[in-house]
């Protein structure tokens, strides 16, 4: 491949849009040619400086609390309705969305509430799940640990920087996963991918314990499931699974036990 | 589908249009858009469906202010690189110094070019998810992409980017 064809490959390969076979052919013409090197260099560099002076804000609380009021207005306006209660303050909510037809604003009062439910609306299933699917998730996520160290791809960001790796995962899953660096307890973080899991995208995070990766998988709890936490071990690696703050938390492992106990203490004391 | 995705559309909307009163403006409109067509919403995308109304309604508002005030709008697009956020962080003469801020390169990048850069670098979103935003095949995407990055390298010099490693 010449360096004129790089050039309209270049920006993809950098955002990780190419296929497997466009990724081998930027890789191999990476290896031998400098300049082309040094251009994904500079279009990656490129990206870290404009995160870094244009960080991603967050709404102003009065945005908030007005979309918010917005949409309970909406909920409030279509009980109103339905009831044809009179008073002050639903007089006022239905003549402010009195150009809703009765029975969208109830299927809107839906749609608020899965909004507020939020990790619903993706996973779909809130059923406390049975032994069996507990084992089959276990497995799942152990195969998961296994597969990203076999591949080579146990990172799709690679850094030891909680900045870095937590708003890379802003946009490619509908969740803030926590993310913190354990370099001064002995697990530093290595960084983070995409992985999919329970039918839907999760975040995995990777962290060293000298020569072995610890994975951790987080993604939101189902509105109604139960509080709880297992240990198990399936061939050789260590599983710990928990919940906190709306999220599963999956860490896996082939590291000795009590190391592993003592990350997850770390990660749950966060 | 609106309450999760307020930070994103605040962050899209406050660098699309380069103030902040504009975005919460921006941000409560698109929302409300959002809430009363919500229930006619059919496709497989929640969230790139409600930040595209955020795109949209920043346009709407880009063009109107254009119209507005052609004078201002002008002299803000033109003939300064430099707008309302670096004002108060350096003293004037140093906005002079090139290498420009980065941010200052990308203020003055055309619309298009901008928004794919703040939904790529940003907002982290795939080539499809900004093409479904924008409402551009994903070829534009790639291309407005790439231009855009050399624009920005052009701007900023052959230093730019560089010791900027975390």
């Amino acid at each position: 491949m010449t360096c004129d064809e790089m050039t309209t490959l270049l920006d993809p390969f950098a955002d990780g849009e190419l296929d497997a076979a466009g990724v081998r052919r930027v890789s191999d013409h990476l290896a031998g040619c400098a300049r082309c090197a040094n251009d994904l260099r500079r279009i990656r560099e490129l990206g870290t400086a404009i995160r870094r002076e244009m960080p991603a804000l967050a709404a102003p609380d009065e945005v908030r609390a007005h979309v918010e009021a917005a949409i309970r207005a909406v909920d409030a306006g279509s009980s109103a309705a339905s009831e044809a209660r009179p008073g002050r303050g639903s007089a006022r909510r239905r003549a402010r969305w009195a150009w809703f037809p009765a029975g969208r604003q109830a299927s809107l009062a839906a749609a608020a509430l899965v909004v507020a439910a939020g990790a619903a609306w993706q996973v779909g299933r809130v059923e406390a799940r049975s032994g069996a699917e507990d084992a089959a998730m276990r497995d799942a996520v152990v195969a998961s640990h296994i597969r990203s160290l076999q591949a080579g791809h146990l990172l799709d960001v690679a850094s030891t920087d909680r900045h870095t790796v937590k708003p890379w995962f802003n946009g490619r899953v509908d969740f803030s996963p926590t993310v913190v660096d354990f370099q001064a307890q002995g697990f530093p973080l290595l960084g983070g991918r995409l992985d999919y899991l329970d039918g839907r995208a999760v975040a995995a995070l990777a962290y060293g314990r000298a020569r072995h990766v610890i994975s951790v998988f987080v993604w939101p709890v189902a509105a109604s499931d139960p509080s709880w936490e297992s240990s198990s071990s399936l061939n050789g690696y260590h599983v710990r699974f928990w919940r906190a703050g709306g999220m599963n938390y999956w860490a896996v492992s082939d590291v000795a036990d009590a190391d592993l106990d003592a990350f997850v203490g770390l990660l749950k004391g966060t | 589908m609106i309450v999760p995705h307020l930070d994103a559309a605040y962050t899209l909307a406050r660098y699309l249009l380069r103030d902040a009163e504009d975005a919460r403006d921006a941000v409560q409109d698109a929302c409300l858009r959002a809430l009363k067509y919500m229930a006619t919403f059919r496709g497989d995308d929640p969230r790139a469906w409600f930040m595209a109304i955020v795109r949209n309604t920043c346009h709407t508002r880009l063009s109107t202010r254009r119209r507005g005030d052609q004078a201002t709008a002008f002299d803000e697009e033109t003939h300064s690189p430099v707008d309302d956020a670096g004002g108060d962080e350096l003293p004037p003469a140093l906005h002079r110094i090139p290498p420009a801020s980065v941010r200052d390169a990308v203020d003055a990048l055309p619309i298009e070019f901008r928004e794919a850069i703040i939904l790529r670098e940003i907002h982290g979103y795939s080539y499809s998810e900004i093409a479904t935003v924008v409402g551009v095949p994903v070829g534009t995407v790639m291309s407005r992409l790439a231009r855009a990055r050399r624009r920005l390298r052009d701007v900023l010099g052959p230093r730019a980017g560089e010791g900027v490693r975390s």
